[in-house]
């Protein structure tokens, strides 16, 4: 499950490498249980997904969506894939590897592996503005206000833009790719605009003129997304099997996953739940509210959660091994090292010789 | 209060006015004897006073609100496809038809 978003109580989205987008609808709040339906069926897999809020146009707001196929899918809630998209924006030559509405849903702005961004006219379905000078993938999109736009690029750098187009200005200081962001509301304890996080483990918070304001430490490997609470908490997710929640610049909770990759984070503005996306197919949902607590046993098979009021270093849990129904867990152990850097790397595995395997770690 | 967690006394204790949190600690310990609360485990003022935290505080006050696992959504299938997850540099790119890498 490679993105997923929480517009809502009732709601969930995800967008995942088996090429589906589906809407979860909440069937029962005690316990929770939610049931699916694929918004959207494509012949190649998904990266990005993005979610438009309510407006008058859209009352129900809108679902965009992309990956390998290299056009944007955009769909309305509640329809299933029988139905044709409301937009198909085709303009990308690559995968797509982020998405994001503007506040007001009128305009999506993608990015891809192809290095190029663009701004469109949702209804109009034509590309408005295009972000230039990326050297790399683009991975990740921040839509500010109405006035700037924020990118993170594999060439390490964060670009600020106008809406229009215009550079103004290149954030210097991630140390590896930058792959996310989020927006931290005015009055958070940071006094930051936004945060950003990617390869090198580190969340850095920044000013809206790019000065740094601060770093969270604690992720143990490249972290793939962020996201904000509604009381302020940051919360990530990486390839170290964590989801991390941060306060007053410290880690004060970790939730191990029982998968390697946790693709995606997301916050629900309503109920300040999270639901996570991993590599093993499935969707989880956090909640503090004791109301929406899965069953003792439930939370115990599926994840460990770890508190501290200090950066959290991986703590293995046996826990985890006693679980029925759920992957075994086994301490966290790179698929591959990679001699090169230490760490861990993806790999291709050659179909002609299933046991060689190639390091493509940049 | 027989039933009480420890988490939720804690949770309790952080939401009372710093006048009324000894008084209800007392009682807390009191009542929950088995939970083993001590007065001296519950530092009142700092439970309180967020911006005074230390690090026994931030413990307590986080264990008061942790995050625990909601639901599982299962219905996403395996991918099975030969697909990378980032752009493979044009050197390494995989011909299908002849089984193996070549360099370009």
């Amino acid at each position: 499950v490679r993105a997923v978003a929480f517009p809502s109580k009732q709601t969930i989205l995800s967008a995942s490498r088996d090429s589906t987008v589906r809407q979860w609808s909440l069937t029962s709040p005690q316990p929770p249980s939610y049931d699916d339906t694929i918004s959207v069926q494509a012949s190649d897999w998904f990266n990005a997904l993005a979610f438009a809020q309510p407006s008058e146009k859209h009352p129900n707001g809108l679902i965009a969506a992309g990956g390998k196929e290299t056009i944007v899918y955009v769909k309305e809630p509640g329809t299933t894939s029988d139905s044709d998209p409301y937009r198909i924006l085709p303009r990308h030559a690559h995968t797509i590897s982020c998405l994001a509405f503007s506040e007001d849903g009128s305009k999506l702005i993608s990015g891809g592996w192809d290095s190029q961004v663009f701004v469109w006219d949702v209804e109009a379905g034509d590309v408005i503005a295009e972000l230039t000078g990326h050297t790399m993938t683009v991975w990740g999109i921040l839509i500010y206000d109405h006035k700037f736009v924020f990118t993170a690029c594999a060439d390490k750098n964060i670009r600020m833009f106008d809406i229009n187009g215009k550079l103004l200005r290149t954030i210097e200081g991630h140390t590896d790719v930058p792959r996310c962001f989020c927006k931290i509301p005015q009055g958070h304890w940071s006094g930051a605009a936004f945060a950003s996080a990617g390869n090198d483990e580190i969340i850095r918070l920044w000013s809206l003129d790019g000065a740094p304001m601060g770093e969270l430490h604690g992720h143990e490997a490249y972290i793939y997304s962020i996201a904000i609470l509604p009381n302020g908490d940051i919360v990530s997710s990486g390839e170290d099997r964590t989801v991390r929640v941060f306060r007053d610049g410290q880690c004060i909770q970790t939730i191990t996953h029982p998968a390697i990759s946790i693709w995606s984070v997301a916050t629900c503005p309503e109920t300040g739940d999270i639901v996570s996306g991993a590599s093993d197919k499935t969707i989880r949902v956090f909640s503090r509210d004791p109301e929406r607590h899965a069953d003792a046993e439930v939370g115990l098979a599926c994840s460990t959660v770890e508190t501290s009021n200090a950066n959290i270093m991986h703590r293995p849990s046996n826990l985890l091994t006693r679980a029925s129904g759920c992957m075994p867990f086994q301490p966290r152990r790179p698929a591959k090292t990679c001699p090169s850097r230490k760490k861990t790397c993806l790999v291709l595995v050659s179909q002609s010789s299933p046991g060689e395997m190639l390091c493509l770690c940049r | 209060v027989g039933q009480a967690q420890a988490s939720d006394v804690v949770k309790w204790l952080c939401t009372s006015p710093p006048n009324e949190t000894h008084r209800k600690a007392t009682s807390a310990c009191f009542l929950t004897n088995q939970l083993k609360i001590t007065s001296r485990k519950i530092s009142i003022p700092r439970l309180y006073n967020i911006s005074q935290q230390n690090s026994r505080q931030s413990h307590a006050l986080a264990m008061a609100n942790e995050f625990k696992l909601s639901a599982t959504l299962r219905g996403h299938e395996e991918d099975v496809s030969l697909s990378c997850d980032f752009p493979i540099p044009r050197f390494l790119e995989y011909h299908p038809s002849s089984m193996g890498f070549t360099a370009d």
